[in-house]
């Protein structure tokens, strides 16, 4: 992934298919991009895979709390109540997906909206962004209590929660994007009459694509880990609560099982998002 | 103090997208890596201060307020040393510490303070532990609410929002099953250790040890009613010491000197409440911010849970056969159905009362 540099004026100027490529060659790039994006996806379960195994035999965790692959694997598919267990494991998730999901497209879209004002002025963001940089520094379990007697304990909070982990590495990623558009290209907006609006319209915004999509693959898995503390802290639902509780009830297979499949979940969304990236470049023509 | 995940997602977002999402798989299994901790050989018994069983750690179940009373005489004594023990570290449990029952499996504890609704579910699990004592004869888990909306017993939770701590999971559903209460009747909030969101109406009730919050509420103003757990259908023991089958087997004598040192440390306890309280405020538990007013309230209600007719008999620390029928029948409703000898051995504190009747002492 590769911020656009200078020398490609051409790129945030005509946003569109690029030219003298056809619709069958996009078609080509497109499953080219598909493949490229899941190679990595493939390499990162089977270092996880390999981590997960080679971690419990290196510091010698016992059995009865270290689980490796193959159980986790037992446990879901091949006991008597593997169909439980299962429904069980991606209810959770579904609840988390909720909660991740809601933080995610809020912190990502404040991002944009904060990055696109920053760029506009300079002063606002000499203002602002040391704000941005206090809600992150702050540990969020110090800050969820706060966050609770706020918004409740509803879909809010964590909405809030999860938008606050998103938002800040997708803030300073964006206005980089969006200042690192090309100079040229600026000043012949400028030329032609055009104001500061029609420069982050025209220019700005088409040319830090690759950096949004960037903040995008980021937060996801920022996104997940704040839906889970959330739960842990705030909702009492979903896989953060289930991990907290199977630890209490010494069931630690459960704990395993929903760290697997919420790991392995992220990796999916991280994945999915990569595609569109690519598919969305290729279409632009700014690859 | 439980750290910030959020932190490990914050990185250079190549290096994400290759190990990143791998990275953090591992990170969250490094908080139970476990390390290998030593025991001496330990059947022969020991000469008196002869630092033959070397230093042990063992695993509170709670930071260190009165809870742990005993202990702290035991120690401050030198009842350990005696016993032949070079010391013992006290670690402090707490929200955010893993469980005795995990600690004790990894090895980075060899004995424990834990409660039979915890123990159980894990000894089920193929975690080979052993009950060995108890020193609360009735368990202190209550739900303490407001005087002005009072909950006296379990069916007044009906329709209301109860704050309960997700490490207490198995005794609340044990209380709800005791009291045939379907769980989505009532509202449960997941809360910490900390009863404010009781005072600011966020919830109705909160899963309170008796000897605890209760007292602190009334004495930060906020009068409070409260039910037992161990008064309504679960009649458990608590800070219940916890060991490994092979300690038993291995470390007989050590053990028992170690149970021989946490009688004398209680029978001391149980009768100087106002030095108690002083050796918690003021050493034990000096960072927690504690008042000796407060833990000499805790440490008198305490007794009550300490000193039975029963223990005034026996000895503390012993259960009768009565009190051992009835956690069995308790835990079986709390969801975990064990039978006696996979759970407690209590022949060790037998032995040791029949080979020291003067560790047998008045007790108020």
């Amino acid at each position: 992934m590769s911020a656009p540099t200078d020398d490609r004026p051409s790129g945030g100027l005509a946003p569109g298919v690029a030219p003298g490529r056809s619709g069958g060659g996009f078609a080509r790039e497109a499953l080219a991009a598909v493949a490229r994006r899941l190679a990595p996806v493939a390499v990162s379960l089977a270092v996880i895979l390999v981590l997960w195994t080679v971690f419990l035999q290196v510091f010698g965790v016992r059995a009865l709390i270290g689980k490796n692959p193959w159980d986790v694997l037992e446990w879901l598919f091949l006991l008597p109540a593997s169909a439980a267990n299962r429904a069980q494991v991606l209810g959770d998730l579904g609840v988390t997906f909720v909660d991740a999901g809601i933080g995610y497209v809020a912190g990502l879209v404040a991002a944009a909206l904060a990055a696109s004002v920053f760029v506009l002025s300079r002063p606002l963001e000499q203002a602002l962004m040391p704000i941005a940089t206090l809600l992150r520094s702050v540990p969020l379990v110090a800050m969820t209590p706060l966050i609770v007697l706020a918004f409740g304990r509803g879909l809010t909070a964590t909405g809030v929660i999860g938008a606050i982990v998103v938002f800040f590495p997708a803030l300073v990623t964006m206005v980089f994007g969006l200042r690192s558009s090309s100079p040229w290209a600026m000043e012949l907006v400028t030329v032609y009459g055009g104001g500061r609006l029609s420069r982050l319209r025209r220019v700005m915004l088409p040319s830090a694509v690759p950096a949004f999509f960037a903040a995008a693959r980021v937060g996801v898995p920022a996104a997940m880990v704040g839906a889970l503390m959330a739960e842990w802290l705030a909702t009492g639902r979903g896989s953060g609560t289930r991990m907290i509780t199977a630890v209490a009830g010494f069931r630690y297979i459960e704990m395993w099982a929903a760290v697997t499949v919420v790991t392995a979940a992220c990796v999916a969304v991280y994945a999915l998002v990569g595609i569109i990236e690519s598919l969305v470049v290729a279409r632009m023509g700014l690859d | 103090m439980p750290s910030t995940p959020a932190a490990s997602v914050i990185g250079r977002r190549s290096f994400l997208r290759w190990s990143g999402l791998a990275a953090g798989a591992v990170g969250g299994a490094t908080l139970l890596a476990a390390c290998g901790g030593g025991s001496d050989a330990g059947s022969a018994p020991a000469a008196p201060g002869s630092n033959a069983y070397g230093r042990e750690a063992i695993q509170l179940s709670w930071i260190k307020n009165t809870e742990f009373a005993g202990e702290y005489m035991a120690d401050s004594r030198g009842y350990y040393r005696e016993a032949g023990f070079e010391g013992i570290d006290l670690l402090a449990g707490g929200s955010a510490s893993t469980g005795v029952e995990a600690n004790l499996v990894s090895g980075n504890c060899w004995a424990g303070l834990s409660a039979p609704a915890l123990t159980a579910p894990a000894v089920l699990q193929g975690a080979p532990l052993k009950i060995v004592g108890a020193t609360y004869q009735k368990n202190p888990f209550c739900i303490v609410s407001g005087a002005g909306n009072p909950i006296p017993e379990p069916r007044a939770m009906i329709g209301k929002r109860i704050g309960v701590q997700d490490s207490n999971d198995q005794v609340w559903n044990g209380l709800l099953r005791a009291n045939g209460i379907d769980p989505a009747q009532i509202t449960r909030v997941p809360v910490q250790f900390d009863a404010a969101p009781l005072t600011t109406g966020e919830i109705d009730g909160y899963l309170a040890y008796i000897t605890n919050e209760p007292n602190s509420l009334t004495r930060r103003g906020f009068p409070n009613t409260t039910f037992l757990f161990a008064d309504h259908g679960l009649p458990l023991v608590a800070e219940t010491v916890t060991v490994l089958q092979e300690t038993i087997d291995n470390e007989r004598a050590k053990l028992k000197a170690f149970l021989r040192a946490e009688v004398r440390g209680w029978n001391d306890a149980v009768r100087d409440i106002p030095g108690v309280a002083r050796l918690t405020v003021e050493t034990y538990g000096r960072d927690l911010g504690l008042d000796i007013p407060g833990q000499v309230k805790e440490a008198t209600d305490q007794n009550a849970l300490v000193v039975t007719d029963d223990t005034r008999a026996n000895g503390l620390f012993t259960m009768t056969d009565v009190l051992v029928e009835e956690n069995l029948r308790a835990l079986s409703l709390a969801g975990s159905t064990i039978a006696r000898e996979q759970l407690f051995d209590l022949s060790l504190l037998t032995e040791v009362y029949a080979e020291d009747p003067s560790l047998r002492v008045a007790l108020p």
